[in-house]
């Protein structure tokens, strides 16, 4: 039998092409599907872990996937914006600890997180260098963000202009970047994350100004009495927050107002949470949601597309299978002679069609091999793949 | 010594058949079978090697009636006592010239692959100048080449009888005669039969005997 393998190892050395081909389709065949089927279990398992670890979250009425996925994965769909009141509204209900997100603004295409402190408390990321959130105009990075940016510590982020043409828009913040997160796994690896009132500056609702009253540019000064000092539209607004300007920093409406994206929801207990969720099921313009719930029916969907992907699967599987036949057919009928004259030496049948399924096994194994190999590759990647998706 | 008696054949079709009264055939004789294409020369030779199974009469090699033996058996009897050298060399394009020459040790476990048998191919193949030429794959070679890695398979057993079927029949007429020239050479050395199926006529002279096979024919493979 070892000399029937050897000869067959000789062979499928030989017809290298022929090998390769062969090869090579049997491994797609069985790697398409095995990967498709590894990073869908991974980005489900992704999506859920995330999605289980948050009892709940609040947001204006619309798509409760585009609510999810933007207060858990900081997605790049926006969503209606909600007041501040509802935190305080929350927090008054005294049945849960609201955690604001403010999630509409990117730093060189990162998402900015605008939270409390609760926000660290309750997901627990780890401060890896640097310190957390402590002033206005800070900023920390998730670990990914900071080592694809290549930022720590000292080093400054703007805020990315959302409208280059719209001149009545805020200008970029340059944020200060006090610290970075260590890895987590999780979408907040990617997020520059920012106090709430400094997501509220580059909203441009809360701002600095040149203290006037100071100023010697008498020729931006139109009138002064002794309680007022009227200027021109030229006086300067800040775009970085400084020890020297922080003081002037200061809002225009109502703190209720202020807006956010969404809130995660803390409840104290399960009948707080039962509590909470039934008040908001009368809302007309607020929606509570139960982001595991809502993550298994996206997956659900993820699924039946995997369905039709698995059936597409099934079809190559079948044509490569009846490619392989053909070629081994097509082979057999060339090789006639080859086995003819093997049998005149003195070979048995039994022993060339061992020699031939010899061949194909070698083939078979060096394109199941090579597909392990891959899929080894395929679970190593899938993590990362699945933080890049 | 081969022994023929009363051996009838027949295709399928029975539209031709082999009749053979008696032959005999002495160790060490030389014998060419000629005759035209289709009268039965190949079909002889192959009955003689048990390849086809005779359908009446008796084929004795050596005093072994051949008649009765299993597929076995007369694969077994085939791989070492007997060699093959084809019109086409048959040899396998991806074995080496070595490998090729050491095809029947691979082909069959009966053979075994000792390291005199190695010792043998290098000596066989320096006596058909090939030993520059042993690591080479056939579709590097000549024809007359390959038909002398043809012949070395073919004796590499040690074979009682050498079957040659049209081994010039690829080759021009020098090259043909180079060929057979080492061909009879070897089996001369080796004190064994040969019978060589061959149209040509020019070759004739170098052999003992020469049967025309249309004695023996009954009908047209054609």
């Amino acid at each position: 039998m070892n000399r029937i393998l050897w000869m067959a190892w000789r062979y499928v050395v030989y017809h290298k092409a022929k090998t390769v081909i062969l090869t090579l389709c049997l491994t797609l065949t069985a790697v398409l599907p095995l990967t498709a089927h590894l990073l869908i279990a991974h980005y489900g398992d992704s999506l859920t872990a995330r999605a289980r670890g948050t009892p709940l979250v609040v947001g204006a009425k619309g798509n409760r996937f585009d609510l999810v996925l933007k207060a858990l994965y900081f997605g790049s769909a926006s969503v209606d914006r909600i007041k501040m009141s509802e935190v305080e509204s929350i927090r008054e209900s005294g049945l849960a600890t609201p955690i604001p997100l403010h999630l509409r603004y990117t730093a060189r295409k990162r998402p900015i997180v605008g939270t409390t402190l609760e926000y660290f408390e309750f997901r627990g990321p780890r401060v890896a260098r640097g310190t957390g959130l402590r002033e206005l105009g800070q900023a920390v990075l998730g670990a990914k963000a900071a080592a694809e940016l290549q930022l720590g510590p000292g080093d400054f982020l703007f805020s990315d202009q959302r409208s280059l043409y719209d001149i009545s828009k805020t200008y970029p913040l340059k944020m200060h970047v006090v610290g970075v997160l260590a890895e987590t796994g999780s979408p907040d690896d990617e997020a520059v994350f920012v106090d709430i009132k400094t997501a509220w500056i580059i909203d441009g609702i809360t701002h600095g100004h040149q203290n006037v009253a100071q100023t010697t540019d008498l020729s931006m000064v139109l009138q002064r009495t002794n309680d007022n000092i009227a200027t021109t539209d030229a006086i300067v607004e800040y775009n970085e927050v400084t020890l020297e300007n922080i003081a002037s920093f200061h809002t225009h409406c109502e703190p209720a107002e202020l807006p956010l994206s969404a809130i995660i929801v803390l409840p104290h207990d399960l009948k707080s949470s039962t509590l909470i969720k039934a008040r908001y099921n009368l809302s007309e313009t607020h929606r509570m949601l139960v982001p595991a719930e809502v993550v298994q029916e996206l997956m659900g969907l993820v699924f039946k597309v995997k369905r039709f992907f698995d059936a597409n699967f099934a079809l190559i599987t079948v044509s490569t299978v009846l490619f392989i036949i053909l070629v081994v057919l097509l082979s057999h009928r060339i090789r006639k002679r080859e086995m003819e004259t093997m049998f005149k030496i003195g070979c048995s049948r039994l022993t060339v069609f061992w020699l031939q399924a010899a061949e194909l096994a070698i083939v078979l194994m060096m394109g199941l091999g090579l597909a392990g190999v891959l899929s080894i590759g395929v679970v190593w990647a899938a993590p990362h793949f699945v933080r890049w998706l | 010594m081969i022994a023929i008696r009363e051996l009838r054949f027949s295709y399928g079709d029975g539209a031709f058949g082999l009749e053979v009264p008696e032959l005999r055939i002495a160790r060490g004789e030389k014998v060419a079978f000629i005759g035209p294409s289709g009268s039965g020369k190949t079909t002889l030779v192959y009955l003689i090697a048990g390849v086809l199974t005779s359908k009446g009469g008796s084929i004795e090699v050596n005093g072994v009636d051949l008649s009765g033996w299993s597929d076995r058996q007369l694969r077994d009897f085939r791989i070492s006592r007997i060699g093959f050298v084809f019109q086409e060399f048959e040899l396998l394009d991806y074995l080496s010239v070595r490998d090729n020459m050491l095809l029947p040790y691979f082909l069959n476990a009966t053979l075994e692959l000792t390291p005199k048998v190695y010792a043998q191919v290098e000596e066989l193949a320096s006596s058909m100048h090939l030993s520059d030429k042993l690591r080479r794959y056939p579709k590097t070679l000549s024809q007359g080449e390959k038909q002398r890695v043809a012949i070395c398979r073919a004796l590499t057993t040690s074979p009682d009888i050498l079957i040659a079927d049209e081994p010039t029949g690829n080759l021009d007429s020098k090259t043909a005669d180079v060929i057979l020239s080492l061909l009879l050479g070897e089996v001369e050395r080796r004190q064994a039969t040969l019978l060589m199926v061959t149209h040509n006529h020019a070759l004739l002279d170098a052999f003992d005997r020469v049967i025309d096979i249309q004695a023996f024919a009954r009908g047209s493979q054609s």
